[in-house]
């Protein structure tokens, strides 16, 4: 029952599939052969053989099962070693989740393992922040060096004085453990300027975090999302065999995304106005009774209040607010309600867009929830069972430290693990409720991703101590204080990572090095055991990673010999129906679309639409994937290639009336900042939106690709918040744009 | 067993994603700035509206059984495979006229910067894929399938089973039939790309008045060599832009 | 249940994950509770350093909130209300916090071991 996979007549993987010396390379062609071949060629020109006949010998290549790191999706792959280098990265046939496939960035992971900008020792700053003098430090030297920080910070500062950030990465757990271990509360991380909002919505509506079971599904609208060129596994390979059997794809996006190029309806949507779409589908399917009634009595919670609610939420007047026709909101609604429950609203994933995220993303849940597709085939699925637990350790309590998270009660859905990183910066600039006084990141680079650089750098003034630990010398380390040298994925023993695939599949995971560490690149692991044992508390990190693997998986025995001979263990657990004996985690024990714990927070407990702000002469300034760069990680010297500078997006029809010509350089301001970069002219946007990629314009010389190059889009973006998750706001800031120096 | 290997090509589902581009210029250490395949689209409609569509349409080398840059070859080092009918490039005989490169009316060519002979897209025969049982980098990567390799004297292999089951398309070159050995699924688009064939003068002047055979053979004498020789010594450094490959975006 | 996707994987392993809006208005600390519970109620409520699982293995997920409640209200009949009769008042409140904050009908439930 996996089409995708019948298609994939991928290489066998033996454990050594080595092969015998090659005989090819025609180099050495024999003066015979020549001479035949120059004297008379036929017209076809075929020979053969002799060719074909050299002597080149080559060392055996061997095969090595690993898992990508190249975002955060973790496909499966296979490195070909030779004369101990990887030579090539090829998809493991057996990883269902990512469907034997690796995309653009996992093939050109090989750029980042032998890229010549990596950080090779630890470098501790000797200048002013950013101004680039270090010293070489033996790691000794480092650890001795932060363990003192960090002491002499916990002393004055409490243990909660020291932020940490650890990015997506399978040794995050460590860093994580360590924070708890050591005493600090703030732990932030990639994912409050990613998913939150998404998550806090599906939490609040389902009691859960969904996972679109896109293969089965016969119509799909996809709004605030791009999943063929933001490429998240299965669904973006799942979407193109659902197209194929069928599948009815609409797009509401205002820019003419991949996705969006390969849909069969795209609609140049107002930025900031798919409730309004989402409120008015809801509308027709409550108004014309097109939704299932024995589902929605026994699943819903609310619906009298909610059919009430959308009354006056018409498709003519969301017309007037997204620009969408009414009668095609009217047609699509009865279409997807035909289709339902083998229907979707796509969840999506970055929704770090609106102050309203939340309340938007909920709109959108809440039409899943009409469609009747929660646990059920081609709906919106609950996690599977994966069976990877999270090893015990204790955890310490110091009487001295603050009650909570310096962010605590400052949104009301924060969700605790991550808080806010825009709520975080704002207060400890503020040094408000307390003063934090040092960071450690982890692979996460907020000063090119979260919005407002110039604050990120603010907040760096009220912090005594930062250490990063990363690959390369990206622009959060180059204004670090200390600079630990990362070894890539494919360099280091991971632990077991459990990984969702909906359908597709519930996974664990491990990574064995591939190649030894290169340089003086150390792991996290070994990091957090090192400085563990300096600041006294050593036992939280005395086990080895195999260890670890083993109490990971305790609750699945058979798991550890499957993933050491296929790389990959798949748990047989429950899709569909996972609830059918269950009630739901919410409050209410059915999904919510009228959410009473809202209600006592004094939030609106049904989405209520809010118009986004407009002012004459701006434009509203969007971020958004490329199928080939993650983030900021754009100095790949295979992947630079697809785009070596970044420009801004803009309807020829608003630039003609600010005579604006194509590829002029132009000058974008906002509250935040300036940036210059060239104009590209492009239908396919709104016209009151721009659009520029994300991880250019870097600070650091570091990332010799990329610095300077091009215009970075955290100086330009403003810092917004979405109320409820805190989670960053991306979408919230309007633009002007100028001729550049007028 | 001779082989006759193709490519037959899904482009509708083809997202652009440049995976095989990549997985194609790791396998065969593709030097920076070119490329051995590629991704052609064609251009939106924004008239439409909603219907606003864009085709992709991933691509390399055809491997013709006509090939012109065999034909355009002096030296014989550009030759059609009997064994696999890939077209391949004798690095040893070749005196880098360049000519196969012009005579490609797909740009499938560009002369390799350091080792001053054609390169292009070889069905991953030298990097030693085939042989070790593994598909090209590039059909082996796609996240979509949009690729499928095989040999099409096998009736059973899917390449095979695909061309006798579907309406297929080829892209055709201006004024010769080139008889590529890639296969679009029907109603793929763009199909209308491919250049002239540029053979090179000395090929020219025959061309009117001996028959093909001779032509081709004539082009290889001791004229055309000489010529050909000539130019390679006379032949700029990198950037002369030859090289036709598509340039990124 | 795995939030896996907080933070894109593995997020089983997310160890930390208090609840913002049901907490609020709940007296006790959740922070401390967490602590207090592996101090307390570990020997037979949690696994051991070495990963062995009692059979009372459980954590603030395996209840809802309104059942925590009543198991707080009532903790004088349960088996172990010896143990229970050890913790101070402060300590228990704390405790519940932490158990009722993470209840499986909670915004963000918390797994045992979490």
């Amino acid at each position: 029952m996996e089409p995708v996979i019948d298609s994939m007549k991928s290489g066998s993987v033996s454990a050594k599939d080595s092969k015998r010396l090659s005989r090819r390379g025609f180099l050495q062609a024999s003066a015979a052969v020549a001479a035949t071949a120059a004297g008379v060629p036929g017209v076809r020109g075929l020979v053969s053989e002799a060719h074909a006949k050299s002597a080149a010998p080559q060392a055996p290549i061997t095969s090595h099962y690993t898992v990508c790191d190249m975002c955060f999706n973790r496909c499966g792959m296979i490195a070909r070693v030779q004369n101990g280098r990887v030579v090539k990265l090829d998809p493991n046939p057996k990883f269902l989740k990512s469907r034997g496939m690796i995309c653009a960035r996992g093939n050109a992971a090989i750029a980042q393992l032998y890229d010549p900008d990596r950080l090779k020792t630890p470098l501790l700053r000797k200048g002013k922040r950013g101004e680039g003098k270090w010293q070489q430090l033996s790691w000794d030297q480092a650890l001795d060096h932060m363990a003192e920080q960090f002491t002499r910070i916990a002393e004055k500062y409490t243990r909660c004085g020291v932020m940490f950030s650890p990015g997506s990465d399978m040794q995050s757990q460590f860093l994580n453990r360590f924070a708890e271990v050591f005493g600090s509360y703030n732990v932030t991380s990639h994912e409050t300027l990613c998913l939150l909002s998404k998550n806090r919505a599906y939490l609040d509506t389902f009691g859960e975090t969904p996972y679109p079971d896109v293969l089965y599904t016969k119509y799909i609208i996809i709004a605030g999302a791009n999943p063929f060129e933001a490429i998240i596994t299965p669904d973006t390979m799942d979407l193109m065999e659902a197209r194929r059997n069928g599948c009815k794809i609409v797009v509401l996006d205002p820019r003419y995304t991949k996705t969006a190029a390969l849909a069969d309806e795209w609609y140049a949507i107002r930025p900031g106005t798919d409730m309004a779409f989402f409120l008015a589908m809801s509308n027709v399917i409550i108004q014309e009774r097109l939704f299932d009634p024995d589902f929605a009595a026994e699943m819903l919670h609310g619906l009298d209040e909610y059919a009430a609610h959308v009354r006056d939420y018409t498709p003519e007047w969301a017309e007037g607010e997204c620009g969408i026709p009414a009668g095609d909101i009217r047609r699509i609604a009865r279409e997807i309600a035909k289709a339902a429950p083998e229907a979707m609203v796509y969840p999506g994933r970055r929704s770090s867009d609106y102050e309203d995220s939340t309340q938007i993303r909920r709109s959108m849940a809440i039409a899943n929830a009409l469609l009747g597709n929660w646990d059920r085939p081609g709906g919106i699925l609950a996690a599977r069972e994966v069976g990877v637990r999270s090893p015990y350790y204790d955890v310490p309590w110091y009487d001295d430290n603050p009650d909570d998270r310096i962010d605590h009660g400052m949104a009301p859905g924060l969700i605790h693990h991550e808080g806010s990183f825009k709520l975080m910066r704002d207060a400890i600039i503020k040094e408000e409720p307390y003063p934090i006084r040092g960071w450690f990141t982890f692979k996460t680079n907020f000063m090119q991703t979260a919005a407002n650089r110039r604050k990120t750098l603010e907040m760096l003034e009220h912090l005594d101590f930062v250490v990063n630990a990363d690959i390369v010398m990206s622009d959060t380390a180059w204004y670090s204080d200390l600079v630990l040298p990362s070894p890539s994925f494919l360099e280091r023993d991971d632990p077991v990572g459990a990984l969702q695939g909906s359908s597709a599949c519930a996974c664990a995971v491990w990574r064995d090095a591939v190649v030894p560490a290169m340089y003086e690149s150390r792991p996290m692991l070994w990091i957090c055991q090192e400085l563990s044992r300096r600041l006294g508390f050593g036992e939280s990190f005395n086990f080895d990673i195999e260890q670890y693997r083993r109490w990971q998986l305790e609750g699945i025995p058979d798991a550890y010999d499957v993933i050491k001979a296929d790389g990959v263990y798949y748990n047989p657990s429950k899709v569909y129906g996972i609830y059918f004996d269950t009630p739901l985690k919410t409050l209410a024990k059915k999904i919510e679309l009228y959410n009473q714990r809202y209600v006592d927070e004094g939030l609106d407990p049904m989405p209520v639409y809010k118009a986004p702000r407009r002012k004459d002469g701006t434009f509203r300034l969007v971020v958004g994937r490329t199928a080939f760069f993650t983030h900021s990680n754009t100095n790949n010297g295979l992947l630079i290639e697809f785009m070596d500078e970044n420009v801004l997006w803009m309807h020829p029809a608003a630039a003609s009336r600010l005579g604006l010509g194509d590829g002029e350089k132009v000058s974008v301001a906002s509250g935040a900042g300036r940036v210059e970069l060239s104009l590209k002219h492009f239908e396919g946007i709104e016209e009151g939106t721009v659009y520029m990629a994300t991880g250019f314009g870097a600070l650091s010389p570091g990332l010799h690709l990329v610095h300077g190059k091009g215009a970075s889009i955290a100086e330009v973006l403003e810092d917004h918040a979405d109320h409820i998750s805190g989670n960053m706001a991306m979408h919230e800031t309007l633009v002007t744009v100028s001729r550049r120096g007028a | 067993m001779m082989k006759k290997y193709a490519m037959v090509i899904d482009s509708s589902l083809c997202i652009d994603c440049k995976a095989c581009m990549v997985s194609c210029k790791v396998q065969n250490s593709v030097p920076t700035g070119h490329w051995r395949n590629w991704i052609k689209h064609t251009v939106p409609d924004f008239t439409q509206g909603p219907l606003t569509r864009t085709h992709f349409q991933p691509g390399g080398c055809m491997q013709c059984d006509n090939p012109t840059c065999v034909q355009a070859c002096p030296s014989g080092a550009t030759y059609k495979d009997a064994q696999t009918g890939v077209v391949r490039v004798n690095e040893g005989l070749c005196i880098g006229c360049g000519n196969c490169i012009t005579a490609c009316p797909y740009g499938a060519r560009f002369r390799h910067p350091e080792k001053r002979v054609p390169d292009k897209c070889d069905f991953c025969l030298s990097s030693g894929r085939l042989e070790r049982g593994l598909v090209p980098a590039c059909v082996d990567t796609c996240p979509t399938k949009a690729r499928v390799f095989g040999d099409l004297n096998d009736p059973d292999s899917e390449a095979s089973r695909l061309l006798k089951s579907r309406p297929t398309m080829r892209v055709e070159a201006k004024g010769v039939d080139t008889k590529p050995n890639m296969y679009y699924l029907a109603s793929t688009a763009p199909l209308d790309w491919a250049g002239q064939v540029q053979f090179p003068p000395a090929f020219r002047s025959m061309a009117a008045v001996v028959n093909p055979v001779v032509k081709i053979a004539a082009g290889v004498t001791a004229l055309g060599v000489a010529v050909m020789w000539v130019r390679q010594l006379l032949s700029p450094g990198d950037g002369e832009g030859e090289s036709s490959a598509p340039k990124k975006e | 249940m795995k939030k896996q996707k907080f933070i894109g994987i593995a997020a089983a392993l997310i160890l930390v994950s208090y609840v913002g809006i049901s907490v609020a208005s709940e007296a006790g600390n959740p922070r401390k509770g967490r602590f207090l519970f592996r101090q307390n109620c570990r020997p037979c409520h949690m696994e051991n350093a070495t990963g062995a699982k009692p059979a009372h293995y459980l954590g603030p997920d395996a209840k809802t909130q309104a059942e925590w409640k009543a198991v707080f209200d009532n903790h004088a009949s349960l088996p172990c209300k010896d143990e229970w009769a050890k913790v101070s008042e402060k300590d228990l409140q704390d405790i519940f916090s932490y158990m009722h904050g993470g209840a499986k009908d909670s915004p963000t439930p918390v797994k045992c071991g979490g």
